[in-house]
């Protein structure tokens, strides 16, 4: 059968089971505490599906294994390590947020701090970072449908725009439901993908063996060619120096830390320790997910050391996948890198609907908004949002993965402090949770406007994390003084 | 380790450093949760 006409038949499988399990959600939700965390009521199998599906995005199916096709082990250093780090600090605030009856992760700042501005700064900084991060997703999905129904990348995007909405719009019991049947197929897929690769390149040891030989430049608009034993190297020899490699851990580690996605996981299970045992269980879940990964990725590097048709790391997978590594059931592998992009954006989307319509609208608009408006201004909202996304999407970002690092930085440099010293230090104050929350976004961007990564290796998220630490603690200990005096 | 690094193809110190990080970042989050486990535990006492 031809090659376009299978994967078809995958796609439309794929459309017509998810159309089936998203349905369930509409009729469930009927208010902002259903919409948006599923009356805080999920067990520890959903919450593992829904939270792992939620992580594996795009960025870790395309980004990551693009990454390590071009660049070796380093990836690992940049973007793994610094995700799993930083959920060990979700486990630390699982312990603690439960106990605080919110729906949303700006509405703490204003318990805490007694704060309209600082919930509705939270929801704009939300809105703003998700529309920005949903475009990695429409990315992804949109390479992969354009490269195996070979259609036009704009009619993919399209595509995905709708099953996004689709998915979005019954709410966290939709995307729960979706979730889990998503995660089923990425570690299908996954699974298939390593062993495909596995069997052509002859096993680990030999996968090594011949990765560490490699000196071609993997695709046309590669800033370098592969200096030999750099793709095993923790450093790729120079390329991308121990400095940039560490601090990556402030934009994608603290990112992850203070990431509203993961703490409205947190409050939509059923109860602490789930919350606690869901994040421990789902990591060890996405470790043996990304051993696969980086099967794909190294292997694929050995099996093609050279791709000259394709632009951008992110292309790699779907290339490999349609062209080096194909049979009969790259179809599953197809449905997975849609599933990886699906579970997330649905997800982001539904976060961003938050911090509109919960954090920005409620919050300081209409208080007392009637439950059948606050569901149509967040599918509104969902449908604008997604739309700006779709079409910012048009003219994407080189590489999925440094991309996400700077996006996740936003959160890591204006929520963090706010949030986590707010819950574990007594002294935190509202004046050093404002201070630190528009110093540490203006830094950011300063950085990022003046090319830190390039000029002197630095992650921009790490300045910007500095002075947001710089000022927190000093204002926060001075605002102490005279309300302890009283 | 050492064996380890052998029978996979991999340096030494990629295997240290990459494989190390790597398996100590994934039991990072049950390694937090057994602490605070156990600081309740004292708590109760």
């Amino acid at each position: 059968m031809n090659k376009s006409l299978t994967y078809l038949l995958y796609f439309t499988l794929y459309t017509i089971v998810l159309l089936f399990f998203g349905k369930g959600g509409f009729k469930k939700t009927k208010n902002a505490r259903d919409f948006f965390v599923a009356v805080n009521s999920l067990g520890l199998a959903v919450s593992i599906a829904t939270f792992t599906a939620t992580w594996f995005s795009a960025a870790s199916m395309q980004g990551l294994s693009g990454s390590l096709y071009a660049y070796g082990y380093n990836t690992v250093l940049y973007a793994v390590v610094p995700w799993f780090l930083g959920a060990t600090l979700l486990v630390l605030l699982a312990s603690r947020l439960k106990s605080h009856d919110i729906i949303t992760l700006p509405e703490y700042f204003h318990l805490r701090y007694q704060s309209r501005s600082l919930q509705a700064a939270g929801g704009l900084v939300i809105v703003m970072t998700y529309i920005l991060y949903i475009i990695i997703q429409i990315r992804g999905f949109g390479i992969v449908v354009s490269e195996f129904l070979d259609i036009n990348y704009t009619f993919a995007i399209i595509l995905v725009y709708m099953f996004v909405m689709y998915t979005t719009f019954g709410g966290l019991f939709s995307v729960a439901r979706t979730d889990s049947l998503n995660i089923f197929l990425i570690i299908a897929g996954t699974l298939l993908a390593a062993g495909l690769v596995l069997r052509d390149v002859g096993g680990v040891t030999a996968m090594h063996q011949q990765a560490a030989l490699i000196s071609t430049r993997p695709f046309p608009a590669a800033p370098m060619a592969t200096a030999p034993g750099a793709l095993l190297d923790p450093f790729a020899k120079g390329a991308y120096p121990p400095l940039l490699t560490f601090t990556s851990f402030f934009g994608w580690g603290l990112g992850l830390a203070a990431n509203p996605q993961y703490a409205m996981r947190i409050t939509s299970a059923k109860d602490t320790r789930t919350a606690i045992r869901m994040i421990c269980l789902s990591v060890v879940l996405l470790a043996a997910m990304y051993l696969c990964m980086f099967i794909i990725g190294i292997g694929s590097r050995v099996l093609q050391p050279a791709i000259e048709t394709i632009h951008s790391a992110d292309e790699v997978l779907p290339y490999v996948i349609n062209n080096v590594i194909y049979s009969r059931f790259s179809g599953v592998i197809l449905v997975s890198i849609m599933a990886a992009a699906i579970s997330t954006a649905n997800s982001q989307l539904l976060v961003a609907a938050s911090g509109f319509s919960y954090d920005i609208y409620r919050n300081l608009v209409n208080p007392r908004v009637s439950d059948e408006k606050m569901l149509l201004l967040n599918r509104a909202f969902i449908f604008v949002a997604g739309t700006i996304s779709l079409i910012l999407s048009m003219n994407p970002p080189d590489s999925l993965l440094i991309y996400g690092g700077y996006i996740w930085g936003f959160f890591s440099v204006t929520f963090l402090l706010p949030l986590y010293g707010g819950l574990f230090w007594k002294k935190a104050c509202r004046e050093g949770a404002m201070a630190s929350f528009a110093g540490g976004l203006l830094m950011m961007v300063a950085c990022m406007l003046l090319g830190t990564e390039a000029r002197f290796q630095l992650h921009p998220a790490f300045p910007g994390f500095l002075v947001s630490c710089a000022i927190f603690f000093p204002v926060c200990l001075k605002y102490q003084r005279p309300r302890s005096a009283e | 380790m050492i064996i380890i690094g052998t029978l996979l193809g991999l340096p030494y110190k990629t295997m240290g450093i990459i494989g190390g990080l790597f398996l100590l970042s994934a039991a990072a989050p049950t390694l937090m949760a057994l602490i605070l486990a156990r600081q309740e535990e004292h708590k109760d006492e």
